[in-house]
C-alpha cells in the first residue's frame, strides 16, 4: 500500500502525458498534484476507498482521452475536410505530429485487435504466460541473488568501488584473519589506504532481561567501521573513539531490530540493550537492509571490539579498507606486502610460519572476495550467467513453439487478410504486438513473483538463501526484468510472426496444407532440440550442484556437532579468580550432568569453524631445526578432559588429557597430525617436548586427528590442545552433549547458571551447529539457488516437450486414423509416436551433453568432492530427460490410438 | 450572433461542468477543492476524476467561462504552484442559462406528475 500511491501517480502522469497531451501541457503538473492529494485522502479512508479512487481516476483518464480524441477528429475534419482515416491506415507518412498520430493510431488498433484475439484463446494465453512468467521470475530471482552477492555487495557504502578486503594469508590459505594489533599497525602505516577497519561476524544474544534473549546476526567492528565504509545511520550516530575510552558498551542496531523491539521509536538512542549479557547503550540505527561485508546477511546488531584489543595472537578479524584516490588494488597489494615483511620483522612469532610460505597481507576486491579462491572468478560468473540464459531460453522456446503452432493454425485468417490487401509488414507488426503483449504481461507477473520470492527469503521461509539474507528487488533488478521481457518478446515473437505472415493464400484457401510431421517442420525441430539440449544442460548442472552440496554437508568434519549445545560464560565478569573460576565450572558441570537428558559435558575456549583462531607463537619443537627466519607457531585450543570424546574427535596415538593434568603436574599437550607432519615428519610425536623459551616445556602425550578450524575446505594446520587445568582462561565455552535435540533444554542450562550465580551473565546459549554453520557462505548460496532453479526448469522443459509432441500428434490425426482403419494395432501406433518423440529428443541430446560438460568445467569451483564430468550425474541426467520425453509422448500417443478412425479421417 | 444565441450554443452543459460552475459561483477555488466541494454538495453522488475535472476546466477556460485568479503555492506539500479558478461574467450567464433550462425541465416534470407518489399526472383526471 505504501508503494502503491507513488507508483500509480507515476503511471497516471505517464498515461496523461501520452493520452492527453494538450491537457497535460497546461494542467499536467497541477492535475498530478491533485491526483496525489486525493489519493492520500482515499488511502487514509481505507483500502476500499483507495481502490475506488484508482478505478475512478484511471477510467476518468481514459474517458477524457477518448472524448478529447473525438473532439480533435471533429475539429480536424471540420477544418480541412480531409483528415486521417484511422481505418484505412493511410495518412501522411511524414514525421510530423500527423505521422506520429498515424503510428499511434495503428498501435492502438493493433493492441485492440491483439487483446481481442488473445482473449479468444485463454488456454493458450494461460500456458504461455505461465511458462514465461516462470522463466522471467527464475532468471530475475537468480539475477537478484547475483546482484546481492556479486554486483551490489554493499548497498549502503559510499563509493563501494574504492573498497577492498584485506586478509592475512599464505600461499595455502589466502583468506586468513588479522588480529586487532595488526589492524592498528596497518592503520598507522599503510599510505595507499584512505582508511581501514576490521570486522568479525557472529551471532549475538540480545534482549532486555537475561531470560528473554534471542539470537541475532551481527558484527563486531573497529570503531571506524562506519566511517571507512561511508555508511550513514538513519538515526543517531556510528561509533566514536570516546565510546571505547568509556568502556565501549555501545551498539548500533539494525532497522529490523529497531522496528521489532522498539516499534521504530525515534527516541531509541540512549536506551539500553543486553548484548551477550552486558548492558549496551544504543547510539544509532543502521539503514534498512544493512548487510555485512562477508555476504548478503542482514545485520541486526553492530558493536565495537572492546576485548583482546592488544592480543596479537587472537586472529579473528578481516579487514575492509578504502583505497586512496587514484590507487588501484595492485598498488595497495604492493605496499601491504612490504608492510607484512615489516610485521614479520617486528612480530616474528606471529607473522612467519616457515621460510617457504611466509604469511602475507592479501588485498582482494569485494567481488573477488565473494567468489571461491581457487577458481577464476570471471569464469564462475560466466557460468552463472549462462545458466540464467539457459533457463530463459527454455521458457522462451516453449512459448515460441506455442506461437508457431498458433501461427500455423491461423494461416487461413492471415491469408484472407493479405488477400484483401493487408501488407505483410502490417500483418507482421500486428502479430508482433500480440506476442509483445504476452511477453510484457509475463514480465510484469514475473517481477511480482520475484518480489514475492524475495520477501519470502527475507522472512526466513525459503530454504535456499539463509534466514535473514537480503535479496531485494531494486531498480537494477526491475530494469533487468523489463529489458529481458522486451528483448525476449522481440526475438522470440518476431520469428513466429514472420512465419505466419507469409502464409500461402492458395493452399490456405483450399482448406488444407500439407500435414505437419516432425521431419517437415524444420524450425520447430530446432526449437525442440534447443529445449531438450538446454534442459539436459540444466538438469546435469543441477545434479552436479545438488550432489556437491550434499557431499559438502555430509563431509566428515572429524567431529560431530549434532546434539551438542554450547554455553559461553565470561567468568571475569563475576570477579572469579583462577581457583574460584575452576570451582564454579566444576560445580556447573556437575549440576548439568545430573540432568536427565545430558550425556556429558566438557570445556573449551574455542569452537571449531566459529571463525578465526588463536595462535600460540615462540614454539621450539624438540629436534626441529627451523628454516632461516622461521618462528614456529600453531593454533591452540584449551580444553578439559573428555572434550575429544564428547565431540568424537579421534585420538590417534598416546593418551587423552586426564583430570590429573593439573597446574602442579607436568605441562602436557596433545598435538594435531598436521603438527607432527610439519615438525616431526615420519616420527611419532608422543613423548617429545615442545620448548617455549623460559617457560615450562610441553610434553606431548597424544596425537589427535586434524579437524578444520577456519573453513571446511582448509588445508590442516598445526594445532595444540592444552589442558584447562594447566592453562586457566576466564572466557569458557561449555559443551553439553544431550541424548536428543538440545533445543528444548537451552533455557534449563541458563537457569542452572542463574541458580549458581544469579549475577553472572550468560554470553550465549546455542546449538553447536549454529555456531559452526556456514550456510551464509556466498558460494553456497549461489550453488543452492542454481540447484533449485534447475529443478523447476526441468518441469518447465517437460511441459514444453509435452506441448510439442501433443501438437505434432494432433496434426497427424488423419494419418493415425488411416493406419488404424487399415488395421494397425493401437499398441503399434503408440510405439510409433513414442519413437518419434525419442528421435526428436536425440536432436538435442548430444549437443546438450557437450554443452553440459563445458558448463560443468566452468562451474568446477562450485563442485566439491568429485570430478565435474561425473559419470553418475551424466547418466542420471540423460536418463531423466529421456524419461521426460517418453512420458510426454505417451499421453498423446494413447489419445491418438484410442481415436475413432472415422472421426480422424473426417477431421480434416 | 446575439448574446442569447451564443448562450444557446453552450447549454445544455455537461452535468460535471455545471457542477464546477456552481462550485465557483460564490468563491474562488483550486482544482482539489472543486472536486471535494462537488463531492460534498452532491452527497458523494458525483465524484469527479482528476482528468475529467481538468479536461472540463481546460475547455471552460478556453471558452471563457472561467479564468485563472492567481496562483497559490501549495503549503502542504510545497509542490508546484496551484492555480485558483474564478467564474467570469460570461460563465455566470452560461450557468444561469443552464439553471433556467433545468428549472423549466423541473416544472415540466412536476406538471406531468412524474415524481408524484400516486403516479398520476397533475393535470389528468383523477380516478374515483
Amino acid at each position: 500500500m505504501n508503494l502503491l500511491l507513488p507508483v500509480s501517480a507515476r503511471l497516471y502522469s505517464l498515461l496523461q502525458r501520452t493520452l492527453l497531451p494538450g491537457m497535460s501541457r497546461d494542467y499536467g503538473a497541477e492535475a498530478q498534484a491533485v491526483f496525489r492529494d486525493l489519493g492520500r485522502d482515499a488511502k487514509d479512508a481505507g483500502p476500499g476507498k483507495f481502490s475506488a479512487f484508482l478505478w475512478r481516476e484511471f477510467t476518468s483518464l481514459f474517458r477524457a482521452a477518448s472524448q478529447d480524441r473525438a473532439e480533435a477528429r471533429k475539429a480536424g475534419s471540420g477544418k480541412t475536410g480531409k483528415g486521417f482515416d484511422p481505418r484505412s491506415g493511410k495518412g501522411s507518412r511524414s514525421v510530423g505530429p500527423g505521422g506520429w498520430r498515424v503510428l499511434l493510431d495503428t498501435l492502438r488498433q493493433d493492441v485492440r485487435y491483439a487483446v481481442r484475439n488473445l482473449s479468444r484463446t485463454p488456454g493458450f494465453v494461460v500456458v504461455s504466460v505461465f511458462s514465461l512468467t516462470f522463466g522471467i521470475a527464475v532468471s530475475t530471482a537468480l539475477f537478484s541473488v547475483a546482484n546481492a552477492v556479486l554486483l551490489r555487495p554493499l548497498p549502503h557504502a559510499s563509493e563501494p568501488e574504492e573498497l577492498v578486503r584485506v586478509f592475512s594469508g599464505s600461499r595455502r590459505f589466502s583468506r586468513g584473519p588479522l588480529s586487532f594489533p595488526d589492524y592498528l599497525d596497518l592503520k598507522t602505516m599503510a599510505e595507499t589506504l584512505d582508511g581501514i577497519a576490521v570486522v568479525s561476524g557472529r551471532r549475538f544474544s540480545v534482549g532486555f532481561t537475561p531470560s528473554t534473549t534471542r539470537q541475532v546476526s551481527g558484527i563486531e567492528v573497529s570503531e571506524d567501521y562506519f566511517d571507512v565504509l561511508g555508511i550513514r545511520m538513519i538515526r543517531g550516530r556510528g561509533f566514536l573513539p570516546e565510546d571505547i575510552d568509556s568502556g565501549g558498551r555501545v551498539a548500533v542496531i539494525g532497522f529490523n531490530l529497531w522496528q521489532r523491539e522498539f516499534d521504530g521509536d525515534p527516541g531509541v538512542m540512549g536506551a539500553s540493550l543486553l548484548v551477550d549479557g552486558h548492558s549496551h547503550t544504543i547510539v544509532g540505527v543502521g539503514p534498512e537492509g544493512m548487510v555485512g561485508v562477508g555476504g548478503p546477511v542482514l545485520l541486526e546488531l553492530v558493536v565495537p571490539v572492546i576485548e583482546h584489543r592488544d592480543n596479537r595472537g587472537r586472529q579473528a578479524y578481516t579487514g575492509v579498507a578504502r583505497l586512496q584516490d587514484g590507487i588501484g588494488p595492485l598498488q595497495a597489494q604492493a605496499e601491504l606486502t612490504t608492510l607484512a615483511q615489516h610485521l614479520a620483522d617486528e612480530h616474528p612469532e606471529y607473522w612467519t610460519r616457515d621460510g617457504n610460505d611466509p604469511r602475507d597481507l592479501v588485498v582482494r576486491t569485494f567481488r573477488e572476495a565473494m567468489l571461491p579462491e581457487n577458481g577464476a572468478p570471471f569464469l564462475a560468473v560466466l557460468g552463472f550467467l549462462a545458466v540464467v540464459g539457459l533457463i530463459l531460453l527454455i521458457s522462451c522456446s516453449n512459448v515460441a513453439n506455442l506461437l508457431l503452432t498458433r501461427a500455423y493454425r491461423r494461416r487461413e485468417e492471415v491469408a484472407i487478410r493479405s488477400a484483401v490487401g493487408a501488407g505483410r509488414r502490417r500483418i507482421t507488426s500486428q502479430l508482433l504486438t500480440e506476442n509483445l503483449i504476452l511477453f510484457g504481461l509475463s514480465g510484469g507477473l514475473g517481477l511480482l513473483l520475484t518480489h514475492w520470492i524475495a520477501s519470502l527469503a527475507g522472512s526466513g521461509w525459503a530454504i535456499l538463501p539463509p534466514p535473514g539474507a537480503e535479496f531485494s528487488v531494486d531498480g537494477r533488478v526491475a530494469a533487468f526484468t523489463i529489458g529481458l521481457s522486451l528483448l525476449t518478446g522481440l526475438t522470440f515473437g518476431l520469428f513466429p510472426a514472420l512465419q505466419a505472415s507469409k502464409a500461402d493464400l492458395v493452399s490456405a484457401m483450399k482448406g488444407r496444407t500439407r500435414p505437419l510431421s516432425f521431419r517437415r517442420f524444420g524450425m520447430r525441430n530446432l526449437l525442440v532440440g534447443v529445449q531438450v539440449g538446454g534442459s539436459l544442460v540444466l538438469v546435469l548442472i543441477t545434479l552436479l550442484l545438488v550432489r556437491s552440496l550434499t557431499s559438502a554437508s555430509s563431509m566428515d568434519l572429524g567431529f560431530q556437532p549434532e546434539n551438542v549445545a554450547v554455553l559461553s560464560l565470561d567468568l571475569s565478569h563475576g570477579d572469579y579468580g583462577e581457583e574460584d573460576g575452576k570451582q564454579f565450572v566444576t560445580g556447573l558441570r556437575d549440576r548439568l550432568e545430573t540432568l536427565p537428558d545430558v550425556e556429558s559435558t566438557a570445556l573449551a575456549t574455542w569452537v571449531p569453524l566459529q571463525g578465526g583462531s588463536t595462535v600460540i607463537g615462540g614454539l621450539e619443537p624438540e629436534g626441529y631445526v627451523p628454516a632461516p627466519n622461521e618462528y614456529a607457531n600453531a593454533g591452540m585450543s584449551i580444553v578439559s578432559p573428555g572434550y575429544l570424546d564428547l565431540l568424537g574427535i579421534r585420538l590417534l596415538q598416546g593418551r587423552d588429557l586426564l583430570p590429573r593434568d593439573r597446574a602442579d603436574a607436568e605441562k602436557v599437550v596433545l598435538v594435531s597430525q598436521a603438527f607432527v607432519r610439519h615438525f616431526w615428519p615420519g616420527e611419532s610425536g608422543v613423548g617429545k617436548y615442545i620448548n617455549r623459551g623460559e617457560r615450562d616445556p610441553f610434553l606431548v602425550v597424544g596425537v589427535v586427528a586434524d579437524i578444520p578450524f577456519k573453513t571446511i575446505n582448509e588445508e590442516p594446520e598445526p594445532h595444540l590442545w592444552i589442558p584447562f587445568g594447566q592453562w586457566y582462561q576466564s572466557d569458557v565455552i561449555l559443551h553439553i552433549r544431550t541424548t536428543g535435540d538440545p533445543r528444548p533444554l537451552l533455557p534449563t542450562f541458563r537457569l542452572q547458571v542463574a541458580d549458581l550465580d544469579p549475577d553472572l551473565p550468560v554470553v550465549r546459549v546455542d546449538l553447536m551447529e549454529n555456531v559452526t554453520d556456514n550456510a551464509t557462505d556466498p558460494h553456497r548460496i549461489l550453488a543452492s539457488a542454481l540447484g533449485i532453479a534447475g529443478l523447476f526448469t526441468l518441469a518447465l522443459a517437460m511441459l514444453g516437450i509435452y506441448g510439442v509432441v501433443a501438437f505434432s500428434v494432433s496434426q497427424r490425426t488423419r494419418e493415425v486414423g488411416l493406419r488404424i482403419a487399415l488395421g494397425a494395432a493401437p499398441a503399434r501406433v503408440v510405439r510409433m509416436v513414442v519413437k518419434e518423440g525419442l528421435s526428436l529428443a536425440m536432436i538435442g541430446l548430444v549437443p546438450g551433453l557437450l554443452v553440459a560438460a563445458a558448463a560443468a568445467h566452468l562451474l568446477r569451483v562450485l563442485i566439491i568432492g568429485f570430478s565435474p564430468i561425473d559419470p553418475v550425474s551424466f547418466t542420471v541426467g540423460a536418463g531423466l530427460l529421456l524419461f521426460a520425453v517418453v512420458s510426454a509422448s505417451v499421453a498423446p500417443a494413447f489419445r491418438a490410438a484410442r481415436a475413432d478412425p472415422m472421426e480422424s479421417l473426417r477431421a480434416e | 450572433m446575439t448574446h442569447s444565441d451564443d448562450l444557446d450554443r453552450h447549454v445544455p452543459l455537461a452535468p460535471h461542468s455545471f457542477q464546477i460552475l456552481l462550485s465557483l459561483l460564490d468563491r474562488e477555488l483550486h482544482g482539489y477543492s472543486i472536486i471535494k466541494d462537488i463531492e460534498t454538495r452532491t452527497g458523494g453522488e458525483m465524484v469527479l476524476g482528476t482528468s475529467t475535472a481538468y479536461a472540463a476546466i481546460k475547455r471552460m477556460v478556453e471558452s471563457g467561462f472561467l479564468e485563472e485568479a492567481s496562483s497559490d503555492s501549495d503549503e502542504q506539500s510545497g509542490g508546484p504552484q496551484r492555480k485558483v479558478y474564478r467564474i467570469t461574467e460570461w460563465g455566470r450567464d452560461v450557468a444561469r442559462a443552464e439553471g433556467l433550462r433545468i428549472t423549466r425541465l423541473e416544472r415540466m416534470v412536476a406538471e406531468k406528475g412524474l415524481l408524484d407518489p400516486s403516479g398520476v399526472p397533475a393535470t389528468g383526471k383523477v380516478a374515483p
